[in-house]
Formats: C-alpha cells, structure tokens, sequence
C-alpha cells in the first residue's frame, strides 16, 4: 500500500514538474510558429491583386501579400528601408542606388533579386492607374543581382517616397512565366501571408507566408477580410464574437463600442483632409473675397462634432498635419462671421447671392456639412440650396465641372506631399487643380521647386508657401481632417493604422 | 419566355447605359483624371456606339456568357451561379417559414370567425405589413443574435449546418414579413369555404372537422393562396437585397446594388436577366401548383 502512495506521489509530483516546466516550453514552442485565424469586417469589396488598378478597397489586402522597398514610417513623416538594404543618391542628384536585401525570398521560395525590382518598377511606371507616381523615372538597371540603380530625369526627392508606395510593390519578374491575369488570380509575393481564397463580393482569406523574410512573423495563421456593408451588421459582428476588426465604423459608434465589453477602439491619426471646392470658372466664385467669405463660414467645429463626434481635427491648411511639409503656422481661414462678412462686403456681391451645392445624396456626412453650411451662410446673405446625387453621378458631374460649390476629399498614399500638391494644384496632375479650374503660376513654380531639391529646407519653405498661397486664394476651403477609426477584440494586440491608412498584419497577435 | 427576356434585355441596357456615372471612374479612383478615364473605358468597350455594345452583349448570351465584370474581371455567369446558393437558401427558407406560421394560425383563426383567437391572428397581418424590413432583421439580431446568441449575426458560414444556422434569422425576417400576406388570405378563403354548400354537406355526412378541414377546406383555400405566394415570391427576389445587407449574406441582391453602385454593365445586365427569368419559373412553378390542386384548371 505504501509502495502504491509513493508511485502515486511520484506520478502527481511528475505531472506537476511536466505542467510548469515541459507544457510553458511547448507553449512557447508553439508561440513561434503562427496561430489564431483573425477576422475583419469592412464595407469594401476586394477588388483586384494588380497594384497599379488597386483603390482602398484592395490596396491595404494586397500590402499583406506584396512588399515594396521601402516602408512608411508609423508616423507619416518619412520611410525606412524595407526590401532594400539602403537607398543613396549622388551627387549628380540624380542616380539613386539601391542595395537590395538578400534573405528576401517569395512566397514559392525563390529569391527576390534586382530582376524582380526592375520588372515590377518598370511595370509600375507604365501602368494607366499610378504610373503617374512614376514620371521622374527615366531609366532602371540592375548592376547586380542585390543592386538596383535607378535615373531619374531631373532631381527628384520624393523617390523613396514614391518607391515605399504599394503601387511599387515587387513582383516576380516576368509574372514568373504568367500572364498577368494568371499572376493576380494566384500572387505571389515577398509579404507575410499568401492568397488562400477569395470569393468576390463576399471575403479574401490570406494564410501566414511559412518563409516571411522576418524571423517569427507573421503571428497569425490566417486573417479574412469579410465585406459586410451594413454598419450596424459589422457593429453586431464584432461585439458578437464573430468578428475580431472591424473596418471604420461609423464615428456616432465610437461612444457605444468603447461602453461595450471585450472591445477596444482606435482613433488613428490619418493623412486625410475634406474640403469644400469651388469651381471659380463660375462667375461669383471667381471673385476671391466670395470664396474667402464662404471659406470664413464654414462651423468646422460643429461639423466635426456632428458629423465626427468630434474625433477628427479642424483643418487649417491644404495638406493635412500628419502629411510630410505640413505647416501648422500656416494661417488657413478658421470660421469666423464677422470676418466671412466683412469679406462679402469687399465683392461685388455685397447684396448677398445665391449659390447651389453639390452633395452624395444618402451620404450622412455630406448632408449633415451641407446643412450646417446652409445655416452658416444664410447669416451672411448668401442663399444656399442643396443638390443631392448619386455617388458616381456627383463624381461625373464634378469632374465635368458643372458644379458650384461640392464637398470633396483626398487621402495621401505616399508620405510626401508631391503627390496631392500635383494633383490637386499643378497642370501636371491633369485635373484641373482638382477639379476647380484653380491656376496659381507662383504655386505651380513652388510646387516644381519643392519636387526637384532634395534639402528638406528648401523643400519646406516652398511647401509653406504653397499651404499660405492656397489658403489666402481660397480655391478650396478646408474644413476637417477625419481620423481613421478602428474597433477590434481585446483579444488582438500589435494593430496599428498609420497615417497612408495602411497597416502591418505580421505585427499582429490573437491572445 | 423568350420575347420577355429579349424586351427585359432591352430595357435594362438602355436604363443601365442612360445613367450618369462612369465605371473607369470608380476603377481609377482619386486618381482618375479625364485622359486615364479614356483609356479605361477603350479597355473596357464602352467607348464604342451603343448598337454595337448591345449586339455584342446579345452575342456573348448566344454563346453562353453575360460577360465579365469591370471591376474584379470575374466572368458574370460564374458570379452569379456562385451566389445562387445564399439567395436560393434565404427565399427557400422564407417561403417554408412563412407557411409554416401561416398555415396554423390561419386554421386557428378560421376555426371560429370573431373569436377572440380571430381577433389575435386577424390582427399579426396589421403589424407585420407594418414593421419595416430592416428594423425587424436588427430586432432579430439583437435579440437571438446578441441577447441570447442562438443564431450567427451575419454571413453564410463555409458547411451546410453553419449555413442553416447562419440563414435562420434572415429567412425569418422574410417569414414574418410574408407570412402576414398568406394569413390574410388563407383565412379569408378558408372562412369562404367553410360557408359553403359542400362543407355543410360534408359535415351533414358526418365527416370530422379535421377531416373536412384538411381534405375539402385547406386544398381549396390553398388555390388563391397559391397565386399570393407566387406573386409574392416573385417580387421578394428583387426586394430581398435589404434582408441580404443587414445580415451580410452574399447574395445575387447584394451583386445587383453593388455592380449598379459601380457601374459594372455586364453584372446589372445579367443579374436583371436572372432575375427575369427566375420570375419566369415561380410563375410557371405556381401555375403548376395551381394545376395540381384544381382540377378545373387546363394546361396547354
């Protein structure tokens, strides 16, 4: 009997030895290897694997799958190198030299070489959608197979910037003997997880990438996108467990998610500006001191308590704060009615007069701006109605510029501010300054000096003038910059959104 | 069948084409400026004259193919077959949750006209018809979704018994929405038959009231209520898009708003000729029905 008590101490005594030293060592065993299946809810649809056509609906997918060479800084304001080693310009400010990784391999174990970089960058720089990113670029060879040398055509500082862009991501040279339509049924890529399936209109399932160039990444076995269009359906999926993230809910939501338990949410800084446009081909809003007026009575604060609950950051200038070059000394026009007055007063409109707004109709945000905008102006003697339409209507219709005033926004991609600066203001950028029929000849020069001088002084100063110019000509009035909002589990650890709205899911964890 | 689908055709290539709105646009984004906008629209085919777009959207359907869709390239046959499956599961159990709560509690009410048990039944079509689509399906959410987490909240799960759970509340949704229709008129044919000569000669034989009622009273009033459903059936197919957003169940209504919200021709024109034809069938499927139940009715 006491022979049979000893074995039986020993064997608890063995069991207890094997739960607190053996099951914690295979538990962290078991941590290095990749776990938990993560699951988003988003009101976008996937849309596409090929770069140069991805939008916000596929881009920050495709970023799990294909990797550029150079990485946004968490903060918006400059890029590290990613796939490449280093990247140098010479003196002649316009060779830049690359040095590539070389424990970079693709999701099929091939390395990632020069070839691969020179494919995807020429592929890029031709491409109808952001090839535009591109125009600098005037020749690329590859030395060596870890060695990439890029011209430009005249100096050019946002290279890097341009280069950490998804629409540069590295692809396998040649489609890797596709076409490429084959290629974006099945990418292949050097990020950390690879396509397992994708039912359009429905979800995108992403599996770890088992060789992911950094050691121990990526945490998670798998992470699906889910289209889920109805807010408060993604709301009650992620409170109901069967949702881990949940995809910009609505602002007015932000109040009952963090109440909610099990539930936190993120209000990220975003690279994002609205603003009321004005078309000043139309004769009234030709006069300056009638765009000035309006711009001075635009209620930014009540906007964005309204219509974000007061989580974004009223909007000073063209560029907005966590954008590269932003200048919070720029002035901008703040609301103010007397001053919105007095402006009028100087037009040749001092008797008041009517304008018409073009708005999405079913668009909250819209509806909700407009009308506190309808209120603010009517103060001043300006009558202002309302014009509804359909989402991609009110896009023709203000691309076509038969339109007054519109509400309009921007996102930036890229951590320089070139990219909005010529598309929104530059002749370069093919659109009309934004669809305004702005010209502003010392803007567009400033523009072109900030673009070719790569001292960060030069560059700013140029920067700074334009921000001032654009806000005294008040083509534009600035009015919010809306943050980027997230509700995920407490479960889920290392989620971060950075400003280009872009993020990095091999940080992420599923406790 | 033919002349309707080739009218339908027709009519929805013109609306579709006569809206404002461009599909390049929505492909290109922010980006999109005029020149790049062109250059899409050459890729996609739509810069040529209409005739010519239609005649090779006539064409594709004589080869067997809607087309492939602007946005995700996928071929529209095999968008649209691959969401059969959800819309046909939802409207499935729609119809069979609605006799279901129909079918007794229009017996019940029947059973004894101005009863209190009547007065209760005759009063469910006065709120169901009253109660939007939306608000019920959240109701329902909240209530066996969150409240007590019997039922998924949303999607269409990957195995046939998570989509039998997950398909439940919409379907419901639908049920209670459909099935104050089939009570208001099952009871009133019921009630109708029950009034008439053979019923009192039935029941002059000696012959049970469940026997009656299941052989001579439901078969008959089940011949209006046949066409109700049927009609019905055929107009929740087009409405059913709002059960398939609040309950993210991907579904062919879901792939008709978004490619109409994204200008994508080939998906608007082959899920509206789906749906044509889908309207088609329940209708010949009803006159069946209808032929199957009443002997007085003739197919030819």
């Amino acid at each position: 009997m006491a022979s049979k008590k000893k074995v039986l101490v020993a064997l608890l005594a063995a069991f207890t030895v094997a739960s607190t030293v053996v099951l914690p060592l295979s538990a962290n065993a078991a941590n290095s290897a990749p776990k938990g299946d993560l699951i988003f809810v988003r009101n976008q649809d996937f849309a596409t694997f090929d770069p140069d056509l991805a939008q916000n609906d596929s881009l920050f997918i495709q970023e799990q799958v294909y990797e550029p060479l150079f990485s946004n800084l968490q903060s918006g304001k400059g890029v590290v190198p990613w796939l490449a080693k280093s990247g140098t310009v010479a003196k002649d400010g316009i060779t830049w030299t690359i040095k590539l990784r070389t424990d970079v391999k693709f999701s099929d174990g091939t390395p990632m070489t020069s070839a691969d970089v020179k494919f995807s960058l020429d592929r890029a720089t031709a491409g109808d959608g952001w090839g535009f990113l591109n125009t600098a670029i005037d020749n690329i060879t590859t030395p060596s197979a870890d060695t990439v040398v890029i011209k430009t055509k005249f100096p050019w500082a946002p290279l890097l910037a341009d280069l950490a862009s998804f629409s540069n991501s590295i692809l396998k040279a040649d489609f890797g003997g596709k076409t490429a339509a084959e290629f974006f049924k099945s990418p292949i890529g050097t990020g950390p997880f690879m396509l397992d399936s994708w039912v359009p209109g429905t979800e995108i399932k992403l599996v770890a990438n088992k060789i992911y160039w950094q050691p121990g990444k990526p945490y998670l076995n798998s992470v699906t996108w889910k289209y889920v269009v109805d807010d408060n359906t993604r709301e009650f999926m992620l409170k109901g467990g069967q949702a881990d993230i949940n995809e910009e809910p609505p602002a007015n939501s932000v109040a009952s998610l963090r109440a909610a338990p099990n539930i936190k949410v993120g209000v990220f800084s975003a690279a994002a500006s609205n603003y009321l446009a004005f078309n000043v081909k139309v004769p009234a809003l030709s006069d300056v001191y009638v765009r000035r007026a309006i711009s001075y009575a635009v209620d930014r604060a009540a906007i964005n308590k309204v219509v974000y609950s007061g989580l974004g950051t009223v909007s000073n200038s063209f560029l907005a704060p966590s954008v590269n070059f932003y200048d919070k000394k720029t002035p901008g026009i703040q609301f103010d009615l007397k001053k919105a007055a007095a402006e009028l007063a100087k037009s040749k409109y001092k008797k008041g007069l009517k304008l018409e707004l073009l708005i999405r109709g079913g668009n909250k945000a819209h509806e909700a701006t407009a009308s506190i905008l309808q209120a603010s102006l009517k103060k001043i003697g300006i009558t202002m109605t309302i014009k509804a339409q359909e989402p991609s209507v009110q896009r023709a219709t203000q691309k076509a510029m038969n339109y007054q005033m519109t509400l309009t926004a921007w996102t930036m991609d890229i951590v320089d501010p070139d990219e909005l600066l010529t598309f929104g203001l530059s002749p370069e950028g093919g659109t009309n300054s934004y669809y305004t029929n702005y010209v502003n000849k010392k803007v567009i020069a400033a523009i072109k000096k900030g673009q070719t001088n790569v001292d960060p002084k030069v560059r700013q100063t140029a920067y700074s003038f334009v921000q001032k110019q654009v806000a005294d000509d008040a083509f534009m009035a600035f009015t919010i910059n809306p943050p980027y909002i997230y509700a995920w589990r407490s479960n889920i650890t290392g989620f971060n959104v950075n400003p280009m709205y872009t993020y990095h899911m091999e940080n992420v964890k599923k406790n | 069948m033919l002349p309707v689908l080739f009218g339908i055709s027709v009519a929805v290539f013109l609306i579709v084409h006569s809206i404002p709105g461009d599909p390049a646009d929505v492909l290109l984004g922010q980006n999109a400026t005029p020149e790049k906008i062109k250059i899409i629209n050459r890729q996609l085919g739509i810069d040529r004259p209409l005739i010519v777009q239609y005649l090779n959207f006539v064409w594709d359907i004589f080869r067997g193919s809607l087309g492939t869709s602007f946005y995700n390239k996928e071929s529209v046959t095999s968008l649209i077959l691959g969401r059969l499956p959800e819309t046909g599961m939802l409207l499935t159990g729609g119809v069979i949750l609605s006799i279901l709560i129909a079918l007794p509690l229009s017996i019940i009410a029947a059973s004894k006209r101005g009863a209190l048990r009547d007065q209760l039944v005759r009063a469910i079509p006065i709120i169901g018809l009253g109660m939007p689509q939306v608000w019920v399906g959240v109701m329902l959410i909240l209530l066996l979704g969150l409240k007590y987490p019997l039922f998924p909240v949303g999607g269409f799960g990957n195995t046939f018994p998570e989509r039998l759970r997950s398909i439940f509340l919409p379907a419901l949704t639908i049920a209670i929405l459909l099935a104050p229709i089939l009570i208001r008129s099952l009871r009133a044919s019921m009630l109708e038959i029950l009034d008439s000569d053979y019923v009192l000669t039935a029941r002059a034989k000696g012959i049970s009231t469940a026997r009656i009622t299941r052989v001579h009273v439901l078969r008959n009033a089940m011949i209006a209520s046949v066409t109700v459903l049927g009609i019905n059936i055929a107009y929740l197919v087009g409405s059913m898009v709002v059960v398939e957003r609040v309950f993210a169940i991907p579904g062919t209504g879901s792939l008709m708003i978004d490619a109409i919200s994204r200008r994508d021709y080939p998906i608007v024109q082959g899920v509206t000729l789906y749906f044509a034809v889908v309207v088609v069938i329940v209708n010949l499927i009803t006159d069946l029905i209808l032929a199957a139940l009443d002997p007085r009715v003739v197919l030819k």
